[in-house]
């Protein structure tokens, strides 16, 4: 990717990001949560850099060692220019989780129910039998350690809000049930969203 | 340069001005670290530049640099902080001789006292420039200390029990080092940012050559790279020469008068970029092979 691709223009949201991390964890590079946000954090400081800064930034953020250093750049060509390959691949490792009433599916080797909701790679089923992507991070795990969420501004908050909202609105069972057996503690999701949406109101 | 001014762009010309040549990714890494008050693992072959790297931002920044360099059985208290005791005990004889033994303990165990290793200079610099803190060669401590670190890190803080605690007012800027002689551990890792630096490719290597040395002319420059290049390539050199052998090795040839490399004076002068009569021996053959 060049700063002259039309590719490294693209506007980088928190939903790319966190997908992005998910794709690095799933081929062995080994991010969390809070270097998600992290790298949201980074991008937010050049963001009128090219792609090249883009990439170079988000590889300075979520390598840890020589191996991942090394890995990075295929995973992330692969991710950014060709994403439809990616979300064939992704979709050719799900298997389907028996006895889901709401066809949700899991990744393999994830059978329990709970387990499968903390691997971060459910995907479900829409009415119209689509498959789309469900967060499994609740927005406290996700941006927990993220403090200064008022580096997003105008637009750029704006569509952080739309996203966190159509993530809550995708989790087809209660905030409590999916949240209340996290190792992060009982997260009251929807409260959150609206903290998150008074403080967009502020900014 | 403050911390408040840079960019992307001023920090690559802030190298540049330093004479340190960086890549994109160099430049990048950096400019994140000052941005997101992380400390910076750099990780890379010895003699590729990470030391070089930590002195070039202290240069930009116009910051005082402490350099912490790390061995096998550092403890905190060559690191951090230790007693002054020939100055405690000189204390406590001249109380005694004034017969004035009030708050004894107290005082002597007072900031007066203290001996401030790097961590804690580092931590207690004051006034508007920043702090550049090189912690050189993590990974030569054992992981003892590396724990110790990890919370030094995470808090830029430190206790002492005498005292109290230590918070700096402002964080220093953290450049740590590692040849990977031994593995870190994933803690210390995932609180900094990372950088590897592999050797630079011959063009970028030349250019550094030539601003470390600008009277020495480009066709020396030339040949001297390429020559490195084709040792470093060979798996036989148990040290492979760095940065720094290159740039010695046209001082020394340019210093004999010379304007090219031949084979003679590669021969001759393989000392400039290695140090042992073994790597020396397989240099040799790699230059027969070389000047083919």
């Amino acid at each position: 990717m060049t700063d002259t691709d039309p590719e490294s223009q693209r506007h980088f949201s928190i939903e790319d990001i966190v997908n992005f991390s998910r794709f690095l964890r799933e081929n062995g590079i080994r991010t969390s949560p809070p270097e998600s946000a992290m790298a949201a954090e980074a991008l937010s400081h050049i963001r009128s850099a090219g792609g090249v800064a883009v990439f170079h930034s988000l590889k300075t953020v979520l390598c840890h060692t020589e191996e991942e250093w090394k890995s990075f750049d295929m995973l992330f060509q692969l991710f950014w220019s060709r994403g439809s390959l990616r979300r064939e691949i992704t979709k050719d490792r799900m298997v389907q989780a028996k006895g889901n009433p709401e066809g949700q599916t899991a990744t393999e080797g994830f059978s329990g129910h709970s387990r499968k909701l903390y691997a971060g790679s459910t995907l479900r089923y829409n009415e119209k039998g689509e498959l789309s992507v469900v967060s499994l991070y609740s927005p406290e795990e996700m941006f927990g350690s993220y403090s200064r969420v008022d580096v997003f501004e105008g637009a750029e908050a704006r569509r952080l809000l739309a996203a966190l909202k159509r993530i809550s609105r995708l989790m087809p069972t209660s905030p409590s049930r999916r949240f209340a057996d996290s190792q992060h503690g009982t997260i009251n999701f929807r409260r959150y969203i609206r903290s998150v949406a008074s403080l967009s109101s502020q900014i | 340069m403050g911390l408040g001014e840079v960019s992307l762009e001023s920090v690559s010309t802030g190298l540049l001005k330093q004479g340190y040549i960086p890549s994109p990714q160099i430049v990048t890494s950096v400019y994140l670290a000052m941005r997101l008050g992380r400390p910076l693992l750099v990780e890379g072959d010895p003699g590729c530049g990470k030391t070089e790297l930590a002195k070039a931002i202290s240069g930009m920044l116009g910051a005082s640099l402490i350099r912490l360099q790390c061995y096998d059985g550092l403890d905190v208290s060559s690191a951090l902080y230790d007693w002054n005791y020939m100055k405690q005990i000189m204390e406590i004889r001249i109380r005694q001789a004034r017969s004035d033994l009030s708050n004894l303990e107290e005082d002597i165990f007072s900031e007066k006292f203290l001996m401030k290793r790097p961590l804690l200079q580092a931590l207690l610099r004051k006034g508007d420039t920043p702090t550049v803190l090189l912690i050189d060669e993590i990974d030569r401590t054992d992981e003892e200390f590396e724990g110790f670190l990890l919370e030094f890190l995470g808090e830029f803080q430190v206790t002492v029990p005498e005292v109290g605690t230590f918070r700096a007012e402002k964080p220093p800027i953290v450049i740590l080092t590692s040849n990977r002689t031994r593995e870190l551990g994933d803690g210390l890792r995932r609180r900094c940012l990372y950088l590897y630096l592999t050797y630079p490719d011959r063009d970028r290597e030349m250019e550094i050559v030539r601003t470390k040395l600008p009277r020495v002319g480009n066709e020396l420059v030339a040949d001297v790279v390429k020559a490195v290049s084709s040792l470093r390539s060979s798996n036989a050199i148990t040290k492979r020469p760095g940065i720094s052998e290159s740039i010695a090795w046209a001082e020394a040839l340019d210093s004999l008068g010379k304007h090219s490399l031949d084979y003679p004076s590669a021969v001759e002068t393989l000392s400039c970029v290695l140090k042992t009569p073994e790597d020396l021996e397989e240099a040799r053959k790699i230059m027969d092979e070389h000047f083919k």
